[in-house]
């Protein structure tokens, strides 16, 4: 009403033109402080993110250390405890050869410490094979990983089953490596946690990708839980999984089946190139 | 000048303006659909703004054609805020050249949008002693469109976030 009364030549044009830019000066200012409000909050928002991540990260590093920590302590243990008494063992016959010249003695003395020196060898070989499974160095992830099931079905606790539906072209060593070490960590959690009464591995190739499911049928934990048990100070299995994903690009998810019977954990990374 | 010459040079200046506006705003953009969607748009004003020049008798300016390019104008400045506000680049909006031209092209066409809707209808007389306000706005552009270039000649091209792109899992379950 104002602006048509306004459109008629009269003194009341120059103030509705005042008003009028007045108004839409004011109204862009506005625009403009929203604007910049709207991205300093934003810019707030993404900085306490990005501060969020840095902890998380130094979560998983101080898992990784405490884990390495935790294996160097172990093989230490290993070796003071058991190869350091065997060795000392068999160097105490060695001694009583020297001292004692009855020749039946001495035989019965060598043999003794052979016997020992065959044990020290043995546990040696165990421990090296903790640290690096000669199946997965020799033959690969596929049988290393059938081979861990088969342990598990030996046992007579679980029914563990895996199945490789592509896996001509064998990921580098380093990676079957970390990918091994998060299938144990996640079936090593199945066993201890879950009371199923079965588990099972399947692999397959999309795009260019990798992926690892594991199925099993007792309690388990979907991606929120993983998630909340990663940021919190328990859970050094599962941060120890985040980092060790996190050096081959690879992403993880826990879910619960459709069906809402199995707990499914699925592992995609990125396929190498083949296998020199 | 006479009066046709003086209609002309009026519809030659309001389109060269709405196009320089909207080239600047648009051009750091890179979506061919927005691109098309302002190309369609235009076409059909500039129909309207001829038709406007050949039937109507406007007294002094085209004020007609200059409201409706200034509201379509306004409509894609707030189309670009919608698009900053949605993106999730991290630099700060005063350190990104287009917002100030976003900002100098609002700010001269809301001052302006007024004067030049009511320009034929005021006396001669009137016209004169508020023809400042246009320079006033004019000038707060070109100071805003002089920061955008000086924030253009200082920035430099930085690496764009690839989108990621999702994909469907293979074949995982049993048997």
């Amino acid at each position: 009403m104002f602006l048509l009364q306004a459109t008629q030549p009269s003194t009341g044009i120059p103030f509705v033109l005042i008003i009028g830019a007045l108004g839409m000066v004011v109204l862009t200012a506005s625009i403009i402080l929203l604007l910049v409000l709207h991205q300093r909050k934003v810019s707030r928002f993404n900085a306490r993110m990005q501060e969020m991540e840095k902890e998380q990260q130094r979560m998983l590093l101080n898992a990784s250390i405490k884990l390495q920590e935790e294996e160097r302590q172990r093989l230490a243990a290993d070796l003071h405890d058991d190869a350091g008494p065997l060795l000392a063992t068999a160097r105490l016959y060695l001694n009583e050869n020297l001292v004692n010249q009855d020749k039946a003695t001495q035989l019965q003395s060598v043999y003794q410490a052979r016997q020992i020196i065959d044990d020290t060898i043995q546990l040696i070989r165990n421990i090296s094979h903790s640290l690096m499974p000669p199946t997965l160095k020799n033959f690969g992830l596929e049988s290393a990983i059938n081979d861990l099931f088969q342990k598990i079905s030996g046992s007579g606790s679980m029914n563990a089953s895996s199945r490789f539906h592509d896996y001509r072209e064998r990921l580098k060593t380093e990676k079957e490596l970390v990918v091994f070490r998060i299938v144990q960590e996640l079936v090593s959690n199945i066993l201890k946690h879950s009371s199923s009464s079965f588990i099972h591995l399947t692999q397959n190739i999309h795009e260019n990708k990798f992926f690892l499911r594991i199925h099993h049928d007792g309690r388990g934990i979907i991606q929120s839980d993983f998630e909340k048990l990663t940021k919190s100070n328990i859970g050094l299995g599962l941060k120890n999984i985040t980092s060790r994903l996190r050096l081959i690009k690879g992403k993880i998810l826990f879910e619960k089946d459709i069906s809402q019977t199995y707990y499914k954990v699925t592992i995609e990374l990125p396929k190498d190139e083949p296998y020199q | 000048m006479d009066h046709l010459a003086e209609k002309q040079y009026y519809f030659v200046y309001t389109f060269l303006e709405y196009v320089t506006f909207t080239y600047l705003l648009f051009q750091n953009m890179n979506s061919r659909t927005v691109a098309r969607v302002v190309a369609i748009i235009s076409i059909p004003l500039l129909v309207f703004q001829i038709l406007y020049l050949v039937y109507a008798q406007p007294k002094l300016l085209d004020s007609v054609p200059i409201g409706v390019y200034t509201l379509f104008m306004l409509g894609y400045i707030f189309y670009y805020f919608y698009r900053v506000l949605m993106s999730q680049v991290s630099v700060p909006l005063y350190k990104q050249y287009t917002f100030w031209i976003a900002i100098g092209i609002l700010t001269y066409l809301s001052g302006t949008f007024f004067f030049y809707i009511l320009i034929n209808h005021m006396p001669k007389s009137q016209i004169r002693p508020y023809w400042f306000i246009t320079y006033i706005f004019d000038i707060i552009k070109n100071l805003l469109f002089v920061v955008a270039v000086v924030i253009f000649t200082r920035s430099t091209q930085n690496g764009s976030n690839k989108p990621v792109t999702n994909h469907k899992t293979p074949f995982l379950d049993f048997n």
